[in-house]
């Protein structure tokens, strides 16, 4: 999936799509567009010179120079020397990490989540999706979508992410209990086709319901589906698998289109996303997956302590929503709070550090917040989206830091980690030479508390933060240290 | 279903499960519930398994020994009908849910596990609610408070599946408005839909036999899909899998006994069967167990004819009974449930506690290893400070697998430690919240201590 | 005596008592000998072996020596307990029959402010609840009209006023007692969750709002009892128009009639107390799961408690197991007033043992009795006609083998208003038609 990103000016004037753009959509739009391209300028090769570069691998290079071409690493070298005839940013005093990835989001998707069966009731007005009668009704399954079909780049949240340092997400579809597969994208584009760098990397479940009154009411009718559901898959698989080897003789099979895509994840070759939020649903969602045959990403994890050992043994990599537990500030302030639910707060930002001590893989992601106050601690997981485009993210993992976890796994956990769950390490999440040029520049170690998020590259693209009003300056100055 | 079990037995082997020392339990009086009552009686627990009863056991060097003295032990209460330590329980929106089971959603954090122990309960049959004629697996689950969701389960219990007759799978009390009506609205049609669920199970086996045949002649035959919904009726109709059925009235109880006999099942229990002392005769004859509540009556109209004496009338016609709580209250003191068929019908005061140990373990198949107090069998039991059909016996102690998971006495130093450790965790807590701030926001928001 | 032999003498005796109420045999008089009495009057242990001479409805004699008149029937309860009939101090009976069928069920009227409405208006004698009830050795009740916080909470504000009966006689006007006995009050619940029934599911809102509709509701009621010291103070003063309603409140702002007011929570319970304060009126505070929580200030001001069943769950989830077990000892130990009572009907007759189970933890057996006898009376001011076994007081009595609070023990003989009762009911009919079912041929 990787290619080459052709510079901005260019596609400007060579894309078809923008072409058509301009010609249907309303003129003020129009003309935001093609201010906005005209403000692009600025080099677009680049050396960070003299920074202390963290690789992303364990190797920390102190006064290093990163030189990136066409939107790739070309070198990351001790010393200052830079090519000349390129934009050149001094880096000394400044650290220089791979971009963050976010490992579960909804960047870039606006569309509402799907409705279901949608159908046009009488008179012409939506009517409710009809009840589900079991497994065969493929209730909420929306397997054949893609995120990466219904990305915007025009997203203003992939810019917040940006000045937070984050270059790259896990996008997954809203809504279903299967509600697609996730994309794994850069966070800048003109194009929601560019920031596509793998299109298909998980199968996203989620584990509603939609009342009693349709299959599955249930959670335990939610996991009586799946486990039909994978069954199906493999089912599906293997009856086609016999039918075009040769159909001679046999009866055709039915096409089914919520099955064929998850024949990969049926088989183990593909992720699929599933939550897991406290320990019991960690232990539960992998003994499914073993069941199921699949291969199962967590996320959630915010009884990670308590799983952590249980994750090494079975070795299955964990996404943990930094959005951590809190008091619920609408709560009754005289009701009592159960103790399970105060040791959950406590205790899910030390989870990344207990999880980096036995060796289990995981990544972060900001989700929304699980069910707190009174009752009992959430089941949902905290499925991204919603709240989940704020800034909070670092101050959410110098938490976890500050609970002990290791800077440099800390490191791994924005970087490398989701980059290799999702199977696209060769890519992105170190800064080693031929990989996308994803950077993050920071004034200082990214988990001291003041640190601030300088400047972002993405796709080689330099993106400015300015610290004063946090907003971001795309591509337009350019920089004094140029030929 | 074969993955589980592997994987559940590979999870327990990292539950904390150890026996490191032996037990005796001496002074008190023992209610072996089967062999009669020892007083004094003594018991010697080893390896999570009752070593020894009797009126003077073996006292192997270094066991712990518990002074009982004027106490009652009796076999750890067994509960077969039981919503607790499960996160939903009832799929609705089917006649037929046999493809959901409580065992996928097994909460073990449900503190009601831990209030029940109190009250010396250590197995309970956790089934799938009511709302249809056939309804989701059950699973058996040991009062291993502390252990995770895998090591709750009673290993090697016979799996079950639950039905459910009359006003809840008929829905007779209605639907919100505007909401379409599921079949069966009435018994005739829960008769239906369970002969009907037969009949597709029967095919369904069937189509696989079909297969495997054309199989083994070597004819190239595309494999029929598996339905997990119809998986578990085959097992009943092979007689693999416990049916424990809801049921109140006296019609709908034949109806039932009678679809099974059409397809040579045996109902392994009836539950609740309210009017089960209409039809002693014919339970009796069928074979099926029989496991009620000791005295709920008149909440509807087919609870109308609930006498408390039922328990006793059908154990009297020859039909294994059993008292179930179906609450997590009731739970608690179904000993005192137990007394009230000595009261309503005339039950000895060992057939009392049958109805809460062994009758129950045998009705859900696992009579040979809990449910009394013989050597051999699972160390689960209770000690109370008196008679345990007494209204003022309290539960002193409970062993699960011969390791106390209950005292009194540690109950009490536990709620020191959690009130210290709430103070300890509210102070933290909203020192930390004072510090954040609330909904601050922004890349350069931070920690700041 | 023999469980058969006991049925059919219950039998003989319901065939008796019918006869006495029907024939109005007001001369006939019923002699109990050889009995253990436990007259439960202040200070007085039981009688080992002794009588209770019975006429008019009423004890006429009881102590060791007792001589049987000519004429009277004669019950040999040697080796038995007497004990004063038990009374259920909160209750459903014969306001609901079959509670899943709205058309049996008289318990909630619409509306949230009925201070005019009386439970004794609907009590149907003929239930088959008030039998069962009576067999178990429930002789009186209080039934009272509301929610009672039974199944989807709610019903905040004013129920109708609480009618005590007998649990026995041909009219509801036969069983009286007293048909305004007090003024159910349901107090409003300041939770942020409430369980939406349309839905099926909980709802939730913001504290804020929570506390702004619970705050509402508080004033409301005391504007109500204002409006009614108003309207009695305009009546007394010559003011001819009627309103029912406020009338209703006239005993309850007089301070003759109590507030009987179900709360639960610390803070509604503490919110309860604070408003009876301000408002000068007597409180009797139901149900009091976490009563346990403000024993001072409800002895501070007098207010006794009757306790919702024993046998529930603790409220939270951190609370310990037994609390609710060993809430009517604490509070007794503090010196709080308790009683206990069902809240329901159908099981009405497990009120001995819903006190019985506090025994084990805390409650002193004696005071375990007092509270589902001596204690309710007093509480609702009939200790001068019930609640102990002395002379001139209503005969509502129980014959039993042994402790009462002990589920094992058997109710021998119930006397209510005078006469032995029947012990049959729909159960023990039930329990014979079927038991002499034949057996299949073998």
């Amino acid at each position: 999936m990787v290619r080459r990103i052709p510079p901005r000016r260019d596609r400007r004037l060579l894309a078809p799509l923008a072409a058509l753009l301009v010609a249907t959509v309303a003129t003020s739009a129009a003309a935001q567009l093609s201010s906005r391209a005209v403000a692009d300028a600025g080099p677009r090769d680049w050396a960070i010179t003299g920074g202390m570069v963290h690789v992303g691998n364990g190797t920390v290079l102190d006064q290093a120079t990163v030189v990136i071409r066409d939107g790739l690493i070309v070198s990351v070298e001790a010393g200052s020397d830079a090519p000349a005839g390129m934009g050149r940013l001094d880096a000394a005093g400044k650290h220089v990490y791979p971009g963050f990835i976010t490992a579960l989001s909804d960047l870039g998707l606006r569309a509402a989540a799907p409705q279901g069966r949608q159908a046009a009731g009488p008179g012409g007005g939506p009517s409710p999706p009809p009840p589900s009668r079991g497994p065969e009704d493929r209730p909420d399954t929306f397997s054949w979508r893609l995120a990466a079909d219904d990305l915007q780049a025009d997203d203003d949240r992939m810019a917040a992410r940006r000045r937070a340092g984050f270059t790259s997400a896990v996008t997954a579809p809203r809504g279903g209990i299967v509600g697609g597969r996730a994309a794994f994208l850069n966070l800048a584009g003109d194009d929601a086709r560019d920031l596509v760098l793998d299109p298909d990397v998980a199968v996203m479940v989620r584990l509603g319901t939609r009342g009693f009154r349709s299959f599955p009411g249930s959670a335990m009718g939610v996991i009586a589906y799946l486990r039909q559901l994978f069954m199906d898959a493999s089912h599906y698989a293997e009856v086609w698998r016999m039918y075009e080897e040769d159909p001679a003789g046999l009866a055709r099979p039915r096409y089914d289109r919520a099955l064929a895509p998850l024949v990969p994840a049926a088989a183990g070759e593909q992720a699929v996303l599933l939550p897991a939020a406290l320990d019991k649903e960690v232990r539960r969602m992998v003994g499914l997956a073993h069941e199921f045959g699949i291969r199962p990403v967590l996320y959630g994890g915010h009884e990670a302590g308590e799983s952590a050992a249980f994750l090494a043994a079975h070795g299955v990599p964990i996404l943990v929503n930094l959005n951590w537990p809190k008091a619920d500030p609408e709560a009754d302030p005289d009701a009592q709070v159960p103790l399970r639910t105060l040791r959950l707060r406590d205790r899910a930002p030390a989870g990344p550090a207990a999880l980096a001590a036995a060796g289990v893989r995981f990544a972060f992601y900001m989700g929304e917040a699980p069910r707190s106050g009174p009752g009992p601690p959430g089941r949902r997981g905290g499925v991204p989206g919603g709240r989940g485009g704020s800034g909070d993210d670092l101050a959410a993992v110098r938490q976890a830091v500050e609970r002990g976890l290791d800077r440099e796994a800390a490191l791994t956990a924005l970087t490398m980690a989701p980059a290799e769950i999702f199977g696209v390490a060769d890519r992105v999440g170190t800064l080693q030479a031929g990989r996308i040029a994803n950077l993050v520049i920071a004034d200082r170690d990214i988990f001291e508390e003041d640190a601030k998020v300088e400047t972002v590259f993405v796709d080689g693209v330099i993106h400015r933060v300015d610290t004063d009003d946090e907003e971001e300056t795309d591509g337009e100055e350019t920089p004094g240290h140029e030929g | 279903m074969r993955h589980t079990k592997l994987f559940l037995a590979a999870v327990l082997l990292g539950a904390p499960l150890t026996f490191s020392q032996d037990t005796v339990i001496r002074g008190g009086t023992v209610l072996t519930v089967t062999g009669g009552t020892l007083s004094p009686g003594e018991v010697l627990i080893r390896d999570g398994k009752i070593a020894e009863v009797g009126t003077s056991v073996t006292v192997p060097d270094g066991a712990e020994v518990i002074d009982a003295t004027g106490m009652f032990v009796m076999p750890g209460i067994v509960d077969a009908h039981s919503h607790i330590a499960a996160e939903s329980i009832n799929e609705g929106s089917v006649a037929v849910s046999s493809m959901t089971g409580t065992g996928d959603v097994v909460d073990p954090y449900d503190v009601n596990i831990y209030r029940e122990l109190a009250g010396g309960v250590t197995t309970s049959n956790i089934l799938h609610g009511s709302a249809n004629p056939i309804g989701g697996l059950n699973v058996v689950i040991k009062h291993r408070w502390g252990a995770d969701a895998a090591g709750l389960v009673l290993e090697g219990a016979p799996p079950g599946i639950k039905f459910a007759l009359g006003e809840n799978p008929k829905r007779s009390r209605g639907m919100p408005a505007g909401v379409e009506r599921r079949y069966p609205a009435t018994r005739m049609g829960v008769q239906d839909v369970i002969r009907q669920a037969f009949i597709e199970a029967e095919a369904y086996r069937q189509e696989f036999a079909d297969y495997e045949a054309a199989q083994a002649r070597g004819e190239r035959v595309l494999p029929p899909r598996r339905d997990m919904k119809l998986e578990p009726l085959v097992e009943v109709l092979e007689g693999t899998r416990l049916v424990h059925a809801h049921c109140y009235r006296q019609d709908e109880i034949l109806q039932l006994l009678r679809v099974a006999e059409e397809f040579g099942v045996r109902i392994a229990t009836l539950q609740h069967v309210l009017e089960g002392y209409k039809v002693a005769n014919e339970i009796a004859a069928h074979g099926a167990g029989a496991s009620t509540f000791s005295d709920w009556w008149a909440y509807k109209v087919e609870a109308y004819d609930a006498i408390p004496h039922n328990a006793a009338l059908m154990t009297e016609r020859g039909i294994l009974v059993s008292i179930n709580s179906d609450s997590a209250e009731e739970a608690r003191h179904l000993n005192q449930e137990a007394a009230k068929t000595v009261k309503w019908g005339g039950m000895s005061e060992e057939e009392a506690l049958k109805m809460i140990t062994i009758n129950p373990a045998i009705q859900l198949g696992i009579g040979d290893r809990i449910g009394s107090l013989e050597a051999g069998k699972d160390a689960d039991l209770a000690i109370f400070d008196r008679h345990p059909l007494s209204t003022y016996a309290v539960n002193q102690m409970t062993f699960v697998d011969g390791e106390m998971l209950f005292s009194r006495e540690r109950d009490q130093a536990m709620r020191e430690t959690m009130a210290a450790e709430r103070a300890e965790l509210e102070e933290k807590l909203s020192e930390a919240d004072a510090e954040r701030g609330p909904g601050r926001r922004g890349p350069r928001e931070g920690v700041r201590r | 005596m023999t469980r058969v032999g006991r049925n059919a003498f219950g039998i003989a005796l319901a065939l008796s008592s019918v006869c006495a109420v029907a024939a109005g045999q007001e001369e006939e008089s019923w002699i109990i000998q050889n009995a253990r009495i436990h007259t439960l009057a202040e200070g007085a242990e039981p009688i080992e072996s002794g009588s209770i001479l019975i006429r008019d409805g009423r004890i006429v004699e009881i102590g060791e020596d007792v001589t049987a008149p000519a004429g009277a029937a004669v019950i040999d309860a040697a080796g038995m307990d007497v004990y004063p009939g038990m009374m259920d101090s909160v209750s459903q009976l014969g306001l609901t029959e079959i509670g899943a069928i709205s058309a049996t069920v008289d318990t909630v009227e619409l509306g949230e402010m009925n201070p005019h409405l009386r439970a004794a208006t609907a009590i149907h004698p003929s239930s088959e609840h008030l039998p069962v009830a009576r067999a178990n050795g429930i002789t009186h009740a209080v039934v009272a009209p509301g929610r009672l916080g039974g199944f989807g909470g709610g019903g905040a504000g004013i129920s109708g006023q609480a009618s005590i009966v007998h649990l026995d006689g041909w009219t509801v006007e036969e069983m009286d007692i007293n048909a305004s006995a007090g003024m159910v009050l349901t107090w409003p619940t300041l939770s942020t969750r409430s369980f939406n029934l349309a839905t099926f599911s909980m709802d939730r809102r913001s504290f804020r709002e929570a506390k702004e509709e619970y705050d509402r509701q508080v004033a409301e009621l005391g504007e109500v009892l204002d409006a009614a010291r108003r309207y009695a103070a305009a009546g007394e003063a010559g003011a001819r128009e009627r309103d029912i309603r406020l009338a209703a409140l006239g005993p309850v702002v007089g301070g003759e009639m109590p507030l009987l007011i179900l709360a639960q929570g610390e803070r509604e319970i503490r919110g309860a107390v604070e408003f009876t304060k301000e408002q000068g009126v007597k409180m009797i505070l139901l149900g009091g799961s976490e009563a346990w929580k403000v024993k001072e200030l409800l002895v501070e001001h007098g207010i006794p408690v009757i306790l919702g069943p024993t046998q529930r769950l603790p409220g939270e989830e951190d609370e310990a197991y037994d609390q609710p077990f060993t809430t009517p000892g604490e509070l007794h130990d503090a010196g709080v007033t308790v009683a206990f009572a069902t809240f329901g009907s159908s099981n009405s007759r497990l009120l001995p043992y819903e006190a019985g189970h506090a025994v084990g933890y805390g409650l002193p057996q004696e005071a375990a009795i007092r509270a589902i006898t001596v204690v309710p009376a007093q509480l609702f001011g009939l200790a001068e006609d019930f609640g102990t076994l002395e002379e001139g007081k209503v005969a509502n009595l129980i014959v039993v083998n042994g402790d009462p609070l002990e589920i094992r023990t058997e109710v021998e003989h119930v006397f209510v208003n005078g006469v032995p009762v029947s012990l049959d009911n729909r159960h023990q009919s039930l329990y014979e038609r079927y038991r002499a079912r034949p057996h299949p041929e073998r």
